[in-house]
């Protein structure tokens, strides 16, 4: 059975979650180990997608008075603000037929262990394409997928809880698209792990065990084993530039801006 | 030159497309196609927004255009098409 390296990290800033991301994609390009990594954010921050424009995504003033750094991904897809969530991302190699195909189709198939992870826990969970995972018609879970370098890059989050206040406080919502959905407000469009289930979803052993049970879910779902390793040296000197060149930079989080 | 409000356009099946017209006379002088969909490779969009550059604003043909584009350099749009990007430029500029 393949090997595949399993990365879990506490809470980091955004920006150096996305380009620990990166660097990893541009790892197993070079030919390194296809990578599950599982990672939290802390402070909170704010991401849109490749194709956005962070003064249409955001409210600037919100953001910058309340310390939230707004990022632009290298992956496309939608603004997210990411404050109590897992986030997992895999990067594999596209020629790895296990995940790879058709966008629409390895969409399907990567998000397809969380969903499966869901009903274990009692959680009527769906798959709504694109990318999104519902519970009941609300958004639990969004992916959002990059193929670059020959590498399958996707990463998506879970939601623990929301501040519905604050995440719309961030997030200008256009309103074409909740009109779209027959959503009478962003309440009914979003929900989270804690409105489903009892358990205490900040508690340390909650999250360590259900860590665990989602890299359990995908290692079993895709057929490999997982284990559990750290960045290599080169990635983490190449995290640092990535981090420096884009996601710190104003050019790169600006580049779509009109 | 002429910079149009931004139009937004959200097709059933599709994500929700923003696109910015500046138009000189009535030829496209820029165009940015922005929103939550996806394109492969991302960089491309750059490409499809460059190819518009000095064409009218012919809904037919600004899909033939792109679409031609999209065979030739293996392009992939996801929850966006041309058909999208060519009637929100009609719309942008008041069509």
């Amino acid at each position: 059975m393949d090997r595949w390296r399993l990365i879990v990290d506490g809470p980091l800033q955004g920006s150096r979650n996305m380009a620990v991301d990166y660097a990893i994609l541009r790892e197993v390009a070079a030919g390194g180990t296809p990578t599950f990594r599982l990672y939290r954010w802390y402070p909170p921050a704010v991401t849109i997608g490749y194709f956005q424009v962070r003064e249409d995504e955001t409210d600037a003033v919100a953001c910058a008075a309340e310390g939230i750094p707004v990022i632009r991904r290298i992956t496309g897809g939608g603004a997210v603000f990411h404050d109590h969530e897992i986030t997992y991302s895999l990067a594999v190699p596209l020629e790895d037929r296990r995940v790879a195909g058709t966008v629409a189709d390895s969409y399907r198939i990567i998000v397809g262990p969380l969903i499966g992870l869901l009903g274990d826990m009692g959680i009527d969970a769906a798959f709504r394409p694109i990318n999104d995972i519902t519970v009941e018609g609300r958004k639990i879970s969004g992916s959002a997928q990059t193929r670059r370098e020959g590498v399958l890059l996707q990463h998506g989050t879970l939601l623990l809880s929301v501040d519905y206040d604050r995440m719309f406080r961030y997030l200008a919502v256009p309103a074409v698209k909740s009109s779209g959905r027959n959503h009478a407000s962003p309440r009914q469009a979003i929900t989270a792990l804690d409105q489903w289930i009892s358990d205490d979803v900040s508690d340390r052993s909650f999250l360590d065990e259900l860590t665990g049970r989602m890299a359990d879910a995908y290692a079993e779902s895709l057929g490999v084993v997982m284990s559990p390793g750290g960045l290599t040296a080169r990635e983490e000197e190449q995290s640092l530039s990535i981090e420096e060149e884009l996601f710190l930079n104003g050019h790169w989080n600006d580049k779509r801006k009109k | 030159m002429m910079q149009f409000r931004p139009v937004e356009l959200k097709r059933e099946g599709e994500k929700l497309l923003r696109l910015y017209l500046t138009l000189e006379g009535d030829t496209i002088a820029r165009v940015r196609i922005t929103g939550d969909f996806f394109v492969y490779p991302e960089e491309a969009i750059e490409t499809i927004e460059a190819s518009l550059e000095g064409m009218k604003r012919e809904e037919e043909e600004l899909i033939r255009r792109i679409e031609t584009l999209i065979r030739s350099r293996g392009i992939q749009l996801v929850g966006i098409s041309a058909e999208t990007i060519a009637i929100a430029v009609v719309m942008a500029g008041g069509g």
